[in-house]
């Protein structure tokens, strides 16, 4: 099972046990396959309470320890402290933001304790990679730990709406040497006027 | 491939350096396979052979020749390079993989196309074998993620992206091209954009054909409300528009960091980039639309 068990069952990581078995009891009236006449769809309820029925296990199991489990978060406080984690998390947020994508990764995967910050370089690094639904993924879970930082906040929303990447250069970009010339050439006439009305005159046939 | 990636009259200008470089291709597909597998040209491969040509070289040269299809008008046709000859192997390559795996899964047409593999693919050059082990490589995995039936739709796409990103890599080798990290990722999304399209395309055929779609086990819940089919799919196409909107805005971006670099091939590369896929994919999301107006 690859996807975060919590986010299967539609609750949060911070869910009590009851809140638990309660989404769980109400995934497996929903998508039962007995439900379902057609054996294409059974086939589809049977993957999908599959997951739910591995989701529901790892968390009763206590399987889950990649910063979701309900004792991920249990190292924050020991962290805020931990240079070494906060120089790499630095390091990786370098490589993030330069394009080197493997290093960045690489330093990620590595560490343990996981933040906000941790969250939000993954989400980040996902997204730029291409991978959007794990990026919009480990982004919110940034949001979510650290509701008011701006920088996350701005990421999840650009991602969310789609304009993550729309900071380039607009399509007319094609003709803008012809553009340049001709503002550089309006913009010295009209300097040009402005001067003659004051007295001054920096070219003189206009 | 897929035939996703073509071109649409441009209302700047005619498009005269992808169509000679579309029949450089098919007429170098002629030389080394015989006229009957020009057919099996696509798209994306002479789209591939423009990029390839505009990082290889900036220089435009072209005879006029006609040819069985355009008998009496002559047409412009770039004077084939090593660029085009790894291209064609590239395009067989990927037609192979194509009846291979439609053969694997005996789709329509498989004892016919299994006898065109023997017939047309007996003895294969050392290019195709080497872009064919590529191809191979990735269907291997593709067949693999199918089989796990993963609801994480980028782990489909990110493994196309992958085999068209060394695709890509292997072409440069052998055109000695050295390409930048831009380049390299833009083949990887192209690649995802590819597979996203073709999954959008197959969307309801797919359903209704009990056929694998990584969208519908995406939205498997979606799927298996009680509402009807074309809400179905309107409800995808409705959530994937991100993803959409996400992936031509990140190819973009990353193509303007090489554009530069492309000369007199950008005007053309950038019809495709810039408002072809676009359009493309508008299209094809609002082909479920058009049926409920129907």
């Amino acid at each position: 099972m690859t996807e975060n068990p919590y986010k299967v069952l539609g609750v949060s990581e911070y869910a009590t046990e009851e809140e638990i078995k309660k989404a769980y009891t109400d995934l497996v009236k929903k998508f039962h396959p007995d439900r379902f006449k057609e054996d294409y769809m059974k086939e589809l309820s049977e993957e999908k309470m599959k997951e739910i029925n591995e989701a529901y296990d790892a968390i009763n199991k206590g399987q889950v320890s990649n910063g979701y489990s309900s004792n991920g978060y249990q190292n924050q406080s020991q962290s805020s402290n931990n240079t070494d984690t906060d120089y790499r998390l630095r390091e990786a947020r370098g490589y993030v933001f330069n394009g080197n994508y493997t290093q960045a990764r690489k330093i990620l995967e590595g560490l343990t304790i996981r933040e906000a910050e941790w969250f939000f370089l993954m989400g980040m690094l996902e997204t730029k990679e291409g991978n959007y639904d794990s990026g919009r993924y480990y982004i919110q879970q940034a949001v979510k730990l650290a509701p008011n930082n701006p920088e996350y906040q701005q990421a999840y929303n650009q991602i969310f709406s789609g304009t993550f990447f729309s900071q380039r250069p607009s399509y007319e970009y094609r003709d803008n040497t012809a553009n340049t010339c001709c503002q550089a050439c309006a913009a010295l006439w009209c300097l040009d006027t402005c001067c003659e009305c004051g007295g001054g005159d920096l070219v003189h046939c206009c | 491939m897929y035939g996703y990636l073509r071109l649409f009259k441009s209302p700047n200008h005619e498009n005269k350096i992808f169509k000679a470089q579309y029949c450089s291709v098919c007429k170098t597909i002629q030389n080394e396979y015989g006229w009957v597998l020009r057919i099996g040209i696509s798209f994306e491969i002479v789209f591939f052979a423009l990029v390839c040509s505009a990082l290889k070289s900036n220089r435009f040269e072209y005879t006029d020749q006609t040819c069985i299809v355009h008998p009496f008008r002559k047409r412009m046709v770039k004077i084939p390079s090593e660029v085009e000859r790894v291209c064609a192997h590239i395009n067989m390559a990927f037609l192979k993989g194509k009846f291979a795996d439609d053969v694997q899964d005996k789709e329509s047409l498989a004892r016919i196309k299994r006898g065109l593999l023997k017939f047309f693919f007996k003895t294969e050059p050392p290019l195709l074998s080497e872009a064919f082990s590529i191809v191979e490589r990735g269907l291997v995995r593709m067949n693999d993620l199918e089989k796990a039936k993963l609801p994480e739709f980028d782990a489909y796409s990110r493994c196309f992206g992958d085999v068209l990103q060394e695709i890509f890599l292997w072409a440069c080798v052998k055109n000695r091209i050295s390409p930048s990290d831009e380049m390299v990722q833009f083949s990887n999304l192209l690649g995802r954009w590819i597979y996203f399209i073709d999954a959008m395309d197959d969307l309801k055929k797919d359903y209704q054909k009990h056929h694998f779609n990584p969208l519908i086990y995406r939205y498997r819940d979606t799927f298996l409300t009680a509402v009807p089919l074309q809400e179905k799919l309107l409800r995808v196409v409705e959530e994937e528009k991100k993803r959409a909107q996400l992936l031509l805005e990140h190819i973009a971006s990353c193509y303007f960091r090489f554009r530069k670099v492309l000369g007199i091939y950008s005007m053309e590369i950038d019809d495709i980039i810039l408002h072809n896929l676009p359009l493309i994919t508008r299209n094809i999301a609002s082909q479920y639309k058009k049926k409920e107006l129907q």
